[in-house]
């Protein structure tokens, strides 16, 4: 509904707000209630946050692929639609173009404030830096060179 | 604290249960069974035999059925949430662009665009289709094989239409 009616600037920072945060805070709230009304047992309370939780975070890490457009998805997709007619690899590199691919993802990082443009140069900002490092050290946990995107 | 509580914790905690295990399974793989399955391949298998113990262990807590499809459904949401994080690492063209940004320092927009060529970025995407079975090539062509990431793709056309996504092209 809100989507449809006005899309947030920050659609994963507002769907964390939305889905966790405050429901989260609902929970304390509800918590502090149960322990003078004492109406349910706290485990209850826990479980069920816990499973919605769960089913949140699995919804929270869906929605970026719908909004960014998975190549890999769409890949399927266009494979999926000639049937048995099947498509060959020049057929679907004709169905990207450069433009999309990579300038929507500039311009998407742009806006969410992790990049910023200097002339004709794209520089880091310091929370890009951030999150720049945080997928560095994340691939250096398992031992893995960067992703080929 | 009592058995239930220890029970929920146990489960809250069950990703980074997973990303231990993920990283002891990728590390030993790189290092002695040096087998050629792909990181998301690795992220999938880890994910899901891990179902077995943490599934045991919430049941021999809870002692009822009802437990174990709540632990499945607990534990397999918050799994698929881990997997799309790893994958997130592994894929996404986003932090592909931050990561050449800070290796560069700075970057041209053009010199970004020359290391992530179309033909590049399909090819490669294939080649892992290819090898997590989702796609076969016959003759030069390339046709479906598994369901998994084709239900995906559906699910996820549903959801752009639904959200109003869909001013987004490729």
């Amino acid at each position: 509904m809100i989507w449809r009616i006005k899309k947030p600037q920050n659609e994963i920072v507002f769907l964390l707000f939305l889905f966790i945060i405050f429901p989260f805070l609902f929970l304390i709230f509800i918590f502090f209630i149960n322990i003078f009304k004492n109406f349910t047992d706290n485990n209850l309370l826990f479980s069920t946050f816990l499973l919605y939780f769960s089913l949140s975070c699995a919804y929270i890490q869906t929605y970026p692929a719908a909004r960014a457009n998975a190549p890999s998805l769409q890949i399927v997709y266009f494979i999926y639609k000639s049937g048995k007619k099947g498509f060959s690899e020049e057929e679907i590199i004709n169905k990207f173009n450069l433009n999309n691919l990579v300038y929507e993802r500039v311009e998407d990082l742009i806006k969410e404030n992790f990049i910023y443009q200097q002339d004709n140069s794209i520089i880091l900002t310091q929370k890009g830096l951030i999150l720049a490092n945080i997928f560095r050290i994340y691939r250096k946990l398992y031992g893995l060179e960067f992703g080929q995107g | 604290m009592n058995k239930t509580t220890f029970s929920l914790l146990f489960l809250l905690l069950s990703p980074l249960i997973l990303m231990v295990f993920h990283i002891i399974f990728v590390k030993l793989n790189k290092k002695f069974f040096k087998s050629k399955i792909s990181n998301q391949n690795t992220a999938i298998f880890c994910e899901l035999i891990l179902n077995i113990p943490i599934i045991f262990i919430f049941y021999s807590l809870n002692k009822s059925f009802s437990a174990i499809a709540y632990a499945f459904l607990v534990y397999n949401s918050l799994g698929y949430a881990y997997f799309h994080f790893f994958n997130m690492s592994e894929t996404a063209r986003r932090i592909k662009i931050l990561l050449e940004i800070k290796k560069n320092k700075t970057l041209k927009i053009e010199n970004l665009t020359q290391n992530y060529k179309s033909d590049f970025m399909v090819k490669t995407r294939l080649q892992r289709l290819l090898e997590l079975n989702q796609i076969k090539k016959i003759n030069e062509k390339y046709f479906i094989k598994g369901k998994i990431l084709l239900f995906a793709a559906i699910i996820i056309r549903f959801l752009k239409k639904t959200l109003n996504l869909e001013n987004k092209t490729l």
